[in-house]
């Protein structure tokens, strides 16, 4: 902070009432750990780095795609196939050579998690699904660090911190005493599933950057114990105060052993093992045999009602938010096939069937639409 | 009256965002209610928030109450 040059880089905050150079030196040693490099993580980093947060930690194992341009404004064309920590390292490189960046391309795991959440001072929830938060969240307590959650859902998102006592005393709050269990694999959807408007994750991860720079400078209130919702159409924002949950307890992990034990991407999966699928290709050679069943939501593209007039099928639709195997033709001859967009809601609604209508042959499409799409079906 | 107010997915559910209703004893009688009215409620994750305070078990309503059902958000 002595360095003239650092003075006029962040002379902006400097100047502020209640912040100034004693702020600034605490961003310069804090360290935060982002977990995440998509939607949510993009402005998180860019604002964190550009504020002067001294030592940033990134885990993402995904490459950039041709789909996340719209919302992950950190990457262009160039950057396709290549892998998104890798470009986010170099671009912030840039923004600020001083940075200290380490980055991990695999998939982050409950081994990272106790080995590396001790080495931050803030840990941030920028993930996609449920498995991934659980796992976050029950090594955030376990090793006593603070968490920065965000996520978001078609038009609206939510914030929170964790593991941090509110200002105004009262013990703190995580994940689990919000909702205390996972839901299951395809009960809430995510966005590749719903949609999401591409300034939807850049404010929510902004508000999660706000956070974490409040937490690492101390100033303002952070939103401990509090669970602030945003809603994007009508620009309304909601907030709920929250208490431990009687359950939340019984279900974290009480130690290592414990949390390594934990498999959490079954704990999120569809109950029912033994769900029968079918592959793309061989449904398409025997296709007169199956009638098929759209389970995804009305507005989700492609439709199929046109191939499947073009190859006279039998199709009906049954949105898995309104399932009800109760109301399912019963097929003349042959088999179910339940399809969504990946194969996770129709292996959902294939589990459902199982359990209400022994009777019927039923089977959930691998891959979904997607898998259609990819080899050339639809 | 009472004020009951829906978030994330269960919009898909409820096709309304926020309703106004007679006044309910308790929050149990108000989740029957609603799923008598929403019966795709009774599979949905959610939890309730009375005057901006999560509630984890049934509390009594009052007049002018506004009773929020949160889901879980997953994307990012």
């Amino acid at each position: 902070m002595q360095e003239p040059k650092a003075y006029d880089r962040y002379s902006r905050q400097l100047i502020l009432k209640d912040f100034g150079p004693a702020a600034q030196e605490k961003l310069r040693k804090g360290s935060v750990l982002i977990i995440g490099a998509g939607g949510l993580g993009c402005p998180i980093i860019q604002y964190l780095v550009a504020a002067g947060v001294g030592r940033i930690g990134i885990a993402d194992h995904d490459k950039v795609s041709l789909s996340n341009l719209h919302r992950q404004i950190l990457f262009g064309v160039e950057d396709i196939d290549a892998y998104k920590v890798d470009v986010v390292k170099r671009k912030m490189h840039a923004m600020d050579p001083a940075v200290d960046i380490h980055c991990w391309r695999e998939q982050w795991m409950h081994n990272h998690c106790l080995e590396y959440f001790p080495q931050y001072d803030v840990i941030v929830d920028a993930t996609d699904n449920f498995a991934s938060r659980y796992m976050i969240n029950d090594a955030a307590v376990l090793t006593g660090k603070p968490l920065v959650f965000g996520a978001v859902s078609a038009y609206e998102g939510q914030v929170a911190v964790f593991n941090v006592r509110p200002k105004g005393g009262g013990d703190a709050v995580n994940y689990r005493d919000l909702f205390p269990d996972p839901p299951k694999d395809g009960e809430v959807l995510n966005c590749s599933e719903t949609g999401v408007l591409g300034v939807l994750p850049g404010i929510i991860g902004c508000l999660q950057a706000a956070e974490v720079i409040k937490l690492l400078t101390g100033i303002g209130m952070p939103l401990a114990n509090r669970l602030l919702t945003y809603q994007l159409l009508n620009q309304s924002f909601f907030t709920l105060q929250l208490s431990p949950h009687p359950e939340s307890r019984k279900r974290l992990a009480i130690n290592a052993e414990n949390f390594l034990a934990t498999d959490y991407v079954r704990l999120c999966q569809v109950p029912g093992e033994g769900v029968m699928e079918l592959g793309v290709e061989t449904w398409h050679q025997q296709r007169n045999e199956y009638l098929l069943v759209d389970v995804r939501e009305p507005d989700e593209q492609p439709r199929l009602d046109e191939m499947c007039s073009a190859l006279h099928l039998d199709y009906v639709q049954m949105p898995l938010s309104s399932f009800s195997p109760d109301r399912l033709p019963i097929p003349a001859q042959g088999s179910l096939l339940m399809v969504c967009k990946s194969g996770r809601r129709s292996a959902r609604a294939t589990a459902m069937v199982m359990n209400n209508r022994p009777d019927i042959p039923v089977f959930s499409l691998k891959g979904g639409v997607d898998a259609m799409i990819e080899s050339k079906i639809l | 009256m009472i004020e009951v107010l829906f978030f994330g997915q269960l919009t898909d559910i409820t096709r309304i965002s926020s309703l106004s209703l007679d006044s309910f004893s308790d929050t149990d009688s108000l989740v029957s209610h609603l799923q008598q009215r929403f019966p795709d409620l009774a599979k949905a994750k959610y939890m309730i928030a009375v005057d901006n305070h999560v509630i984890n078990s049934a509390i009594s309503l009052k007049p002018g109450s506004r009773i929020a059902f949160m889901p879980p958000f997953s994307g990012g």
